[in-house]
C-alpha cells in the first residue's frame, strides 16, 4: 500500500531533503561498514542508486562523469591493499589471492558511495540541503559555509572553463594544457576567481545578506516522507545486520 | 538626496581613482556619468553604496552621513546593479535571487511573492520567475538584476554599464524601462545615446576629478569638448560621412 505512495515521492523528484539525506548517509554507512572481502555481499546494495537514477531519471552523462572523475583516486588508494594483504581466501570452491578482492571491494565502495552522493546532490538543490541539515540541528555558520563553497566551486569551474577555451583557441594544435603554463593558468584562475566571489559577495551584502539573518527554508516532513525514509533505512540496516 | 563632498579615494595600490570629488544630486534626478575607461566611474558608484570607504571627505545619503552604522540603512534605499550581470545573480531561479533580498530582511513569505512579483511585472520579466538566471539571455539577466533592486523599494537605482552587451531590442527595452521608473537614478556608461534619452543631467570624470556637471544637451553637443576625454558625440547626432 505504502510502496505506491513511496514510488510517487521518488518520481516526482520532490522527495524531502531530510529524507535524502538521511537515507544517503545511512546507505553510505552501511556500505563502508561491510569488511575487506565482501564484494558479493555489496552487489544487491548497487540497486540503491540505480533505483533512483530510474526514478529521477537522472543523466547518466553527468554521472558517468563523476565516476570516471573519481575512479583514479579510489584505484590509487586501494593499490594499498594490493601491497598489503598476503594470504588467500575461499571464494565460492576456489581459493583467491585477498588482496585482489580488497582491491575489488575497495572500488566498489568506492563507486557506490560516490554513486549515492552524486544522487543526492542531483536530486536535492543545495539550499533545500542546506534546511535540511540546520533541521539536523547541524550549526548554521557550518551550513552557510557550505552554501558559500558550492556557489565558489561553480565560479571556479565557470572561470576555469573560460581560461581552457581561451587556451585551447591560441593553440589549436594542442590537446591538452602544456605542463609548463600550468603554474601562470592556476595563479591567474586563482586571482580571478578571488576577484569574481568577491564581486558576488558584494552583491549579497548590498541584498543585506549576513550570516545571521540568511534566509534558508526549512519544508516541512509529510508522513509519507517520513515513512518512506525509515522504511528505506530500516532495510539498509537490517540488510547489513543479515548478511555478515 | 546625495551629497559628496571632497572625497579621496586610492586603491591598495597606490592608484588614485577619486581625487577631491564634490556633487550633490536633488530626489528625482536622473544623471548621467561618463569617461573614459579608468576615469573612476564605477569606482565612484561602488563609494555611493559603501563598498568602498573614501579615505577622506563625506557622503550624505537621505540625510544620513555614510558609516559603519549607517551602512545597512543606506544599502536598503540604494538600489546597485552591477556592470556584470552574471556577479548579481546567485540563486537557483529568478524568483529566489528577486527574493534574497527581501528574505534576508525577514519579510513573511506573502510579501515576498507579492513584492518579487510586483518588481518582475514592471521589469517584464514576470515569465522568467521560475528560470535559473544563468540560461537568460544577456537583455533578460539585465531586467532580473532590476527587478532584484526594485523588490527592495529603493529611493535611489546606481547602475554600471547598464547597456554593455545588450542587443539593440534589449538596450530600448532598457532605455524605457529607466525613463519610467521614477526613483533617483545615477548611471555610469559609456553609451552616449542612452544618457541622451533618460538623463537630465550628465557628470563628466577624468581622472578622478568632475571636469563637467550641467545639462547634458550642452555637453553631449561639443564636440571639441567630448574628444579631449576620450568621448564622441553620440550616434544620433552624428552627420552621416
Amino acid at each position: 500500500m505504502i510502496y505506491p505512495h513511496m514510488l510517487n515521492i521518488v518520481q516526482r523528484r520532490n522527495i524531502h531533503p531530510l529524507s535524502t539525506l538521511i537515507i544517503t548517509f545511512t546507505y553510505i554507512f552501511v556500505v563502508a561498514s561491510f569488511h575487506s572481502y565482501a564484494f558479493i555481499e555489496m552487489i544487491p546494495l548497487s540497486l540503491y542508486p540505480i533505483a533512483m537514477i530510474i526514478f529521477c531519471r537522472l543523466s547518466i552523462r553527468h554521472i558517468k562523469h563523476v565516476l570516471i572523475a573519481s575512479l583514479p583516486f579510489a584505484t590509487v588508494i586501494g593499490v594499498s591493499q594490493l601491497l598489503f594483504i598476503d594470504e588467500h581466501i575461499l571464494f565460492f570452491h576456489w581459493y583467491i589471492e585477498a588482496r585482489w578482492m580488497a582491491f575489488s571491494t575497495f572500488v566498489l565502495k568506492n563507486t557506490l558511495a560516490i554513486l549515492a552522493a552524486t544522487v543526492l546532490f542531483l536530486t536535492t538543490p543545495i539550499e533545500q540541503l542546506a534546511g535540511a541539515l540546520l533541521s539536523l540541528r547541524i550549526p548554521r555558520f557550518l551550513v552557510i559555509q557550505l552554501l558559500l563553497t558550492h556557489r565558489y566551486i561553480f565560479l571556479f569551474l565557470e572561470e576555469a572553463k573560460r581560461l581552457r577555451e581561451a587556451y585551447m583557441l591560441r593553440a589549436p594544435r594542442h590537446r591538452a594544457i602544456k605542463l609548463s603554463v600550468w603554474g601562470s593558468l592556476v595563479g591567474h584562475l586563482l586571482l580571478r576567481t578571488f576577484d569574481r566571489a568577491e564581486r558576488v559577495y558584494e552583491a549579497m551584502t548590498l541584498r543585506g545578506f549576513s550570516i545571521q539573518h540568511m534566509h534558508i527554508k526549512i519544508k516541512r516532513w509529510t508522513t509519507e516522507e517520513m515513512i518512506y525514509t525509515y522504511v528505506t533505512v530500516i532495510l539498509f540496516i537490517v540488510y547489513r545486520l543479515v548478511v555478515i | 538626496m546625495i551629497s559628496v563632498s571632497n572625497v579621496f579615494y586610492v586603491y591598495p595600490d597606490g592608484h588614485e581613482a577619486i581625487r577631491d570629488l564634490s556633487f550633490s544630486v536633488q530626489k528625482g534626478e536622473s544623471i548621467g556619468i561618463i569617461g573614459a575607461n579608468g576615469a573612476g566611474k564605477s569606482t565612484l558608484l561602488k563609494l555611493l553604496v559603501g563598498l568602498y570607504t573614501p579615505q577622506s571627505g563625506c557622503i550624505v545619503i537621505d540625510n544620513m552621513r555614510m558609516s559603519k552604522q549607517t551602512l545597512r540603512h543606506i544599502r536598503q534605499i540604494v538600489g546597485f546593479t552591477f556592470q556584470q550581470a552574471d556577479d548579481q545573480l546567485f540563486m537557483p531561479t529568478v524568483y529566489d535571487d528577486v527574493a534574497f533580498a527581501l528574505r534576508n530582511d525577514g519579510i513573511n513569505e506573502n510579501e515576498v511573492n507579492q513584492r518579487v512579483a510586483n518588481a518582475l511585472t514592471i521589469v517584464g520579466a514576470m515569465h522568467l520567475k521560475d528560470r535559473p538566471p544563468y540560461r537568460l539571455s544577456e537583455g533578460e539577466k539585465r531586467l532580473v538584476t532590476i527587478a532584484t533592486v526594485l523588490a527592495m523599494k529603493p529611493k535611489i537605482l546606481l547602475m554600471d554599464e547598464p547597456t554593455a552587451a545588450l542587443d539593440p531590442k534589449a538596450r530600448r527595452t532598457l532605455i524605457h524601462l529607466v525613463q519610467e521608473l521614477p526613483h533617483t537614478k545615477i548611471v555610469t556608461t559609456h553609451d552616449l545615446d542612452f544618457v541622451l534619452e533618460c538623463c537630465e543631467r550628465t557628470i563628466v570624470l577624468a581622472n578622478g576629478t568632475i571636469v563637467y556637471d550641467g545639462p547634458t544637451e550642452n555637453v553631449l553637443t561639443n564636440e571639441p569638448f567630448l574628444h579631449e576625454h576620450h568621448l564622441e558625440l553620440p550616434l544620433m547626432l552624428q552627420k552621416k560621412k
